[in-house]
């Protein structure tokens, strides 16, 4: 046998290996059978011709101990028109948030993945959601020129 | 599926088609949960990070440079966010991931062991848990179904593409030696 049908023997062999490990993960750990519905359904939040808003301060994911798990987490977008802030506090049965909105906005609402909540925006730009269900947020909103802004999501729980 | 397909997909789903959304689901769920269990994410969690990119992928689906590469840029943002997960973990000091083998069946889990009746499966399995992490993962992702390119794979674990096909290799060598350690346990 030449050193290339071991080669070729060999390489069988591992493709084999493989299959089976294949075979074995799909009964014992394939992905949950709800998984794909809900990916299939997280096309619904698009809001494709957004602005996208960049993350530009989250006290959740800076360096570690710069924070405890009581303080409320501050969280910081911008986009070309606008910049918001928003404070979260509470664990997942009350949470609640307030922000801060500079520029000017028509339309403003905090989203989760369960819930949309519409939120008045006051003179100075100040705005408040409580009793927020799910374990992902973002904001959309409409600026008084017309345009949509979605800020990415972030994850609550982390 | 060719990279053309995927491309087209991408571009219609950008043009609001649910249909080209949902096939790009089905053709990377089971990458993005090998990604995720690759990282010893328990279930759960797993399909939260999952869920995370494909909300993450529609606010960028207008804006993604390379669309034919949508597979890799999802297996990706799995993978940070697992790490964010991972950090998380550490920093209040939890789990920081569960222990693969509890999804293994043994005697203990008898409805387990009847899902893989094949002894040398359960052995094969149990071989399988006991690899060095980076081994795990990798393979892991070589066990999606389609299998992710190398080129995907390389991208998402931040490896050199000439190094996956060695490395899968020397991975498997490994799994064989601790089967045989398997076999030899369970005949002790």
């Amino acid at each position: 046998m030449s050193d290339d049908d071991t080669l070729t023997e060999q390489m069988l062999a591992d493709d084999a290996l493989l299959a089976d490990l294949r075979r074995i993960a799909a009964i014992v750990d394939a992905p949950p059978p709800l998984l794909a519905s809900s990916s299939s359904a997280s096309f619904a939040f698009g809001r494709l011709d957004d602005e996208l808003a960049r993350l530009v301060q989250d006290t959740a994911v800076e360096s570690v101990g710069s924070r405890s798990d009581d303080e409320p987490r501050m969280i910081a977008f911008a986009a070309d028109e606008i910049t918001v802030d928003v404070e979260v506090s509470g664990g997942p049965d009350a949470r609640r948030l307030t922000g801060v909105v500079d520029g000017q906005v028509t339309e403003l609402a905090v989203q989760t993945q369960v819930a949309t909540y519409p939120v008045e925006v006051d003179e100075q730009g100040r705005f408040r959601a409580g009793q927020l269900e799910g374990s992902l947020l973002r904001l959309t909103m409409a600026t008084s020129s017309g345009r949509g802004v979605t800020t990415p999501w972030v994850h609550l729980d982390r | 599926m060719s990279d053309d397909d995927v491309s087209g997909l991408v571009k219609r789903a950008s043009n609001g088609d649910q249909a080209a959304w949902d096939a790009l689901v089905d053709r990377y769920t089971n990458l993005l949960w090998s990604v995720a269990r690759g990282y010893r994410l328990e279930r759960a969690d797993a399909a939260d990070v999952i869920q995370v990119a494909w909300l993450r992928l529609v606010e960028h689906l207008p804006r993604l440079r390379d669309p034919e590469r949508v597979g890799a840029w999802l297996a990706t943002t799995v993978r940070r966010e697992c790490l964010q997960v991972i950090a998380t973990r550490k920093r209040r000091g939890g789990p920081v991931e569960d222990d693969i083998l509890t999804g293994l069946p043994d005697d203990s889990a008898p409805v387990d062991a009847k899902l893989l009746a094949e002894e040398r499966d359960r052995a094969l399995w149990q071989a399988f848990a006991a690899m060095p992490e980076r081994c795990q993962r990798l393979l892991r992702i070589l066990m999606a179904d389609p299998p992710p390119s190398y080129h995907d794979v390389a991208e998402t674990l931040t490896m050199p593409v000439g190094s996956i096909g060695p490395t899968r290799a020397r991975c498997l060598d490994r799994l064989r030696a601790l089967l045989d350690d398997v076999n030899t346990g369970v005949g002790s």
